[in-house]
């Protein structure tokens, strides 16, 4: 769009004239900008606040300034667009006469056609006065109109243009037999969801690039609105097979939305000067029938959101002022044909990707602008897919990356053609995601770096896990599904063996019958000591145990929810913490040399001399272990505090040391009470028999 | 031989007949958003196609239907202002090209 003051006719790309009917393509019925736009506004008054009919007709010689609004314009006999109230309220709206009577430039009478009151016959834009005749069945005798108006508007009526938009960008549609949606299939229109006021603003989400009234964003009805309290009699879903820090993570739409069946725009190129959309690949044209599955944003909300990632290509100027300035379609459209046979792909999406293509562009538009009094100097800039091009001074390509406002990462939001829960990522288990080759850890979109570098291809753990690869082998293996339980059953065994094995049981046996009293006729104080670390360790354990398997029916048997499981293992956690503390410190006399002797720690740490410290060792052990348990839970719990990649190393410290804690637990109680059955009356009843 | 009187039948008939008929329009009839209406020109005349009154017209919706509703109110909405209320030439200093917040105001 055109400023409203302008120096020369150069500045003037679109007046709002010309904007009305811009992009239009009549042949394959794309309407231009002024379809969509539904009148009023600045379709109807200029920038001042004058109606465009009547303000030309009484200052004809307007049209001859550089006025934004009326240069070279014909709104004295076009009419301005009132806003079209029959748009969005009139079931079975003609929107294609609507647009067929914009670029006839009948503006004044494309409501009325595209109403069906009557038909316009005669073009402006043929120099004709339109005629009217009225549809006089929708009369009654007295004149007066008989019309439904439906309130609130029908989906069909919205679908006109967003359905067409939408398409585009994001590749969704609604009322579509083939890329259904669950709530259209159960007879929801567009209002339940974006309800209206009476000043006609919308309930709206907020769409990734769009910033039209960004302060109306997010006053839409999302779906935990409705799935959370049963508003409209949606149905409140458990999830209670998801583990709750992926609810935490993702958009519902993630899950709900895995595969759109029509081709969206993959990208846009306008090295024509004219904006030519491609397909998704695959899709012979956008709308046509092709399943893809979308890519993957992570939003400001620090959540992870399906979009259609679209690559734009762009030309620049960068001028005196240091500002990249975007070309006039025009402007590309004079160098364009000058390359255009010696192209190397005349076919190919974009159409300048090699870099003789770029050169031959690039030197074209240098030609081209040189007279262009828009820019004090001529130097012209390619962006794409991360990068731009250049010529330097002797007319060669420079590549770099691009850290101009252009590279910023376009990806559209998907938020519609909700599937049916059979079908979402999940519904099949773990495996749906947690499995190779799996499109959602294929499909990790690029980022942009914080430091304006150009988007990345980047790892999935890497997303998560910022740039060090030990942390995503680690996280790796904390999470293959598939290597988990050898990986966990390999450790367990191995620390029991070395725990169980390791400690002599014969001289054990006569160790604990040649023992000091003291130590084997536990106090009062001791066994309840013992009794509640055994008791709450269990709890731990277990609760531990369906968090790291993701046991669901286990959780179902024992808990309320997975919440109520967490904030049992983290009130225990702390309560053994707790209890192991008291332990030590009525253990202190006993075992001087596990917590005062350097060489017995030593001989902890590293395992040596475990046999004949085995009692020694393993009472130091837990207390190692303990504290890290401790510690690691403890932050754990205020996981929201740090990074993703701090609470991933914690997570996996804290499930690895509970492995061998378990392990040395069992290996404990078989050495105690399986191998010397005696032992437990010995300890607990202070007799051997 | 007894005569069979089948006037109770045909009565029966009758009115389930009835009722299927007229069970219908009452299930479908709905209450119209808008009454029958003139439309009118922008210069606000009323425009009756019956009689040939301004028959070769277009109407104006800013005075059709704003007789009853609030013209200038609603095209305040976004939808029809898309970012035309706030445009002006110095929007955006750093992106001289940009004009407004909304669709209308950018390259």
């Amino acid at each position: 769009m055109a400023k409203k003051k302008n120096d020369y006719p150069e500045e003037i790309d679109l007046t709002s004239f010309a904007w009305v009917n811009a992009g239009s393509i009549p042949q394959k019925h794309k309407p231009g900008c002024g379809g969509c736009h539904p009148g009023g506004g600045g379709l109807e008054f200029d920038r001042d606040g004058n109606r465009y009919d009547k303000y030309l007709a009484a200052n004809p010689e307007i049209r001859n300034t550089l006025d934004g609004d009326y240069y070279k314009s014909l709104w004295d006999k076009t009419g301005v667009i009132e806003a079209d109230c029959f748009l969005c309220h009139l079931p079975g709206y003609n929107f294609s006469e609507r647009n067929h009577q914009l670029n006839a430039l009948n503006f004044r009478w494309a409501a009325l056609a595209g109403s069906g009151i009557g038909q316009v016959i005669g073009s402006v834009n043929n120099d004709e006065t339109p005629r009217v005749i009225y549809n006089k069945r929708l009369f009654n005798a007295d004149g007066k109109l008989v019309i439904d108006i439906s309130y609130p508007p029908k989906s069909d009526n919205c679908v006109n243009c967003h359905g067409l938009a939408d398409l585009i960008k994001r590749g969704f549609s609604w009322n579509d037999r083939i890329n259904h949606d669950v709530h259209n299939l159960q007879g929801l229109e567009c209002t339940h969801c974006h309800p209206g006021n009476p000043e006609h603003n919308f309930a709206k989400g907020d769409e990734n690039l769009s910033t039209v009234r960004d302060d109306l964003d997010n006053t839409m009805l999302r779906c935990r609105d409705c799935h959370y309290n049963g508003v409209m009699a949606a149905p409140i879903p458990k999830h209670d097979k998801v583990r709750p820090n992926h609810l935490e993570k993702f958009a519902c739409e993630v899950c709900h939305i895995p595969a759109v069946h029509r081709a969206a725009a993959q990208g846009l190129d306008v090295s024509t000067g004219e904006v030519l959309n491609y397909p998704t690949p695959g899709g012979k044209k956008i709308g046509s029938r092709i399943t893809w599955r979308p890519a993957f944003h992570r939003g400001e909300d620090g959540k992870l959101w399906p979009v259609n990632q679209f690559e734009a290509n762009l030309y620049t100027n960068l001028d005196e002022d240091g500002i990249y300035y975007p070309l006039f379609a025009h402007e590309m459209g004079q160098a364009y044909p000058r390359i255009k046979d010696r192209l190397s792909d005349q076919e190919g999406h974009p159409l300048i990707d090699t870099e003789n293509d770029i050169l031959l562009m690039l030197t074209a538009l240098k030609e081209t602008l040189t007279e262009n009094p828009r820019f004090e100097t001529v130097r012209p800039y390619y962006h794409m897919s991360g990068y731009c091009y250049h010529l330097n001074a002797k007319s060669r390509v420079v590549k770099e990356r691009d850290y101009t406002w252009v590279a910023e990462s376009d990806a559209f939001n998907i938020s519609h053609n909700v599937a049916p829960t059979r079908m979402t990522l999940g519904s099949n288990g773990c495996g749906d995601c947690h499995n190779e080759n799996t499109h959602i850890f294929e499909s990790w979109i690029a980022q942009q770096y914080p430091d304006g570098a150009g988007p990345h291809e980047i790892s999935p753990q890497k997303l998560f896990l910022g740039k060090r690869p030990w942390t995503c082998y680690l996280n790796q293996l904390h999470k293959h599904n598939k290597l988990k339980p050898y990986v966990i059953t390999l450790i367990v065994l191995f620390v029991f063996f070395l725990s169980f094995f390791n400690s002599d049981q014969a001289k054990m046996l006569k160790e604990i019958y040649g023992m000091p009293r003291d130590f084997i006729f536990l106090r009062i104080a001791d066994r309840w000591v013992h009794f509640f670390r055994i008791l709450s360790f269990s709890v731990l354990a277990f609760t531990g145990y369906i968090f790291l398997y993701n046991n669901m029916i286990l959780l179902d048997i024992f808990f309320n929810s997975l919440e109520s499981a967490i904030i049992l293992h983290w009130g225990v956690g702390i309560f053994f913490m707790a209890i192991s503390l008291v332990s030590v410190l009525l253990c202190r006399k006993k075992f001087p040399p596990v917590l005062s002797d350097a060489s017995s720690f030593q001989s902890f740490l590293i395992f040596k001399n475990f046999q004949s410290n085995c009692r020694s060792v393993f009472i130091g052990t837990t207390i190692w272990l303990s504290l890290i348990m401790g510690i690691t839970g403890v932050l754990l719990i205020f996981r929201d505090h740090f990074d993703a990649e701090t609470n991933y190393i914690l997570a996996i410290i804290h499930g690895f040391f509970a492995i061998i804690f378990v392990a040395l637990i069992i290996s404990h109680i078989c050495t105690t009470l399986m191998s010397n059955p005696v032992s437990w009356r010995v300890w607990m009843n202070q007799k051997d028999k | 031989m007894e005569r069979i009187n089948y006037s109770f039948q045909v009565k029966i008939l009758a009115i389930l007949v009835a009722v299927f008929f007229t069970w219908q329009p009452i299930s479908q009839a709905k209450i119209r958003a808008c009454p029958p209406m003139y439309l009118r020109t922008q210069e606000g005349k009323i425009i009756n196609p019956v009689s040939g009154e301004n028959a070769d017209r277009p109407y104006s919706t800013r005075q059709t239907c704003g007789k009853c509703h609030d013209y200038n109110m609603i095209t305040k909405g976004y939808h029809f202002q898309q970012g035309w209320d706030r445009i002006r030439d110095d929007f955006d200093k750093e992106m001289p090209w940009v004009l407004s917040d909304g669709m209308m105001g950018k390259q």
